[in-house]
């Protein structure tokens, strides 16, 4: 148990001296690079939700991006996801195993087409473009992920609504996808989670007032300014939200990470 | 079944769109010599162009694998470690394991920030010092250091996951057994190599496969930390592309390298198909 905690501490630390230093200001950034002790200041919150970076307005670019694409992955996926979870059709393994390759697909070979596409059909550097980008990942993990969740539900729940003259769509409507609200919500966490970190994708669709989150981070730190105070106030904010998710999917992060192979 | 379709339709339309279609443009753009708005199709032109250039194999290629290799090892015997310390019943252990998952949920882009600080402005050199190690220059001249600690960032951030799963694996260890080969004087070591080694193969080969196939595909940390350098020493293979596309305009190289990326890639999938059939 002493190594665990030590081994926290380690993972501990960072966290703890990206807080302190986003409460120093940037002279004692310089001068007073080891100290624990100074005045706080909000000085750095001030310059985040200043000009420089429009902390504000990034938030709102992340939440707008991650939600829709959470959305439109979770209605696309969950009626995938039930007829790959219980119909039998021929095609039906191929389809999965192409579903779950997808998982290794490396952002890097998906996102220079779609640069050269979306900058063909004008969608650089809008919601639309980044939350279709975002769909080519997260797409393939929402229908994987809720597909294990939908083999776990009992059959009899549908036989007795076709007994009860219920329409395959029907029962999926009525019965199905109200049992499965709890795999929902930890699937919808879990691809809020991946586009709300996402880097890649964003640093090369969006553009100055259209920048996400981490895309703001990195403008404190350019050949032309060093602001250490402004990254850790942007660091902290944009992971507050982090936590509310984490505590919601704890019991799940095995199998999302995964992609259920472990559950 | 024609109902099956109209379910899922709307998903694999999406997929074929933004992906496959991307993927066969792609491997267009890879047959083409590409400079700003020239474009001539050479045919295999950029493969055979990558295949025999010595800086792909011995620089991109080289150091992909090595960091792979550091960082897999690593987070794989770290995790294992602390899983077999966490899997007991002690008060508070599970919210100490809970705290342990939390490098894995943040940004990369923050924590990879969050390090360059620690590296660059002194901190850790600060606890060096204490113990009578001189400063070292982490990042940006000696290429083995830069390297390292893209590494100690990688193995900092997803040794929770390994550390996660394989503790999930653990709990699962029937109990009994353990008592009944503890009864009959087993060694901790024999117990071990015997009995919990054989039983976790299977959660240990998916902790390997999952791994190498997100340390191959990394990116972020390399962009924020040493953006390849000093000079290329740190090029990992993600950021070679991005390099290759988007820095130097020439995106018929940078798609064919994409896709000799995927293809590996695609053999760590296959394996990870046949972990998974074994269930």
């Amino acid at each position: 148990v002493a190594i665990l905690v030590i081994y926290l501490l380690i993972v501990l630390f960072p966290f703890f001296w990206g807080v302190l230093t986003s409460l120093k200001t940037n002279a004692e950034i310089f001068a007073n690079r080891f100290g624990i002790i100074f005045a706080p200041t909000l000085q750095n919150f001030y310059s985040a939700f200043g000009p420089d970076y429009n902390y504000g307005r990034a938030a709102e670019n992340s939440l707008i991006i991650a939600s829709g694409t959470t959305v439109c992955a979770i209605a696309m996926a969950s009626p995938a996801a039930y007829a790959l979870a219980r119909f039998n059709f021929r095609s039906r393994k191929n389809i999965m195993n192409w579903v779950i390759s997808l998982r290794m697909m490396p952002p890097i070979a998906i996102v220079i087409p779609i640069f050269l596409m979306f900058s063909s059909l004008n969608l650089v550097n809008t919601y639309a473009g980044v939350i279709l980008a975002y769909l080519t990942f997260s797409l393939p993990f929402a229908v994987w992920l809720l597909q294990g969740f939908m083999v776990d539900l009992p059959r009899e729940l549908e036989e007795a609504a076709y007994l009860d003259g219920c329409s395959r769509y029907s029962a999926f409507r009525k019965i199905i996808l109200p049992v499965s609200v709890p795999g929902i919500v930890v699937t919808a966490l879990f691809v809020f989670l991946f586009c709300w970190n996402e880097f890649l994708f964003a640093v090369v669709l969006t553009r100055g007032m259209m920048n996400t989150i981490p895309v703001v981070v990195g403008k404190a730190i350019t050949p032309y300014r060093i602001e250490w105070g402004a990254v850790f106030v942007m660091t902290i904010l944009s992971v507050l939200p982090i936590f509310v998710v984490f505590y919601v999917l704890q019991r799940h992060i095995v199998r999302g990470m995964t992609m259920g192979a472990v559950k | 079944v024609p109902g099956a379709f109209i379910f899922l339709a709307p998903a694999l339309g999406i997929l074929v769109a933004l992906i496959l279609f991307p993927l066969v443009y792609s491997f267009w753009t890879s047959l083409n010599y590409i400079f700003y708005t020239q474009s001539r199709f050479v045919g295999l032109d950029n493969y055979v162009e990558l295949l025999t250039s010595a800086f792909f194999w011995g620089n991109t290629v080289y150091l992909t694998c090595i960091f792979v290799a550091v960082c897999v090892t690593a987070e794989l015997l770290i995790g294992f470690g602390l899983a077999m310390l966490a899997n007991r019943e002690v008060r508070g252990i599970r919210l100490l394991s809970t705290l342990l998952v939390l490098p894995m949920m943040f940004p990369q882009v923050s924590v990879a920030y969050t390090w360059r600080y620690l590296f660059v402005w002194g901190i850790i050199n600060h606890f060096l010092n204490m113990v009578g190690i001189p400063d070292v220059t982490w990042i940006g001249t000696d290429p083995t250091l830069s390297m390292l600690s893209l590494m100690i960032v990688e193995i900092w951030q997803w040794t929770p996951l390994a550390f996660l799963i394989l503790l999930t694996g653990l709990r699962g260890v029937p109990q009994d057994i353990l008592e009944a080969v503890k009864i009959d004087g087993a060694s901790a070591w024999a117990t071990f190599r015997y009995i919990i080694l054989p039983l976790m193969k299977r959660i240990v080969l998916v902790v390997v496969l999952l791994r190498t196939m997100d340390a191959f595909k990394v990116f972020d940390i390399v962009y924020v930390l040493t953006a390849g350098g000093p000079g290329v020493s740190t090029d990992i293979f993600s950021y070679d592309v991005y390099r290759k596309g988007f820095l130097a305009f020439n995106y018929g190289t940078a798609a064919a390298e994409s896709y000799i990326l995927i293809i590996i890639l695609s053999v760590l999938v296959l394996l990870f198909y046949r972990v998974m059939k074994e269930d």
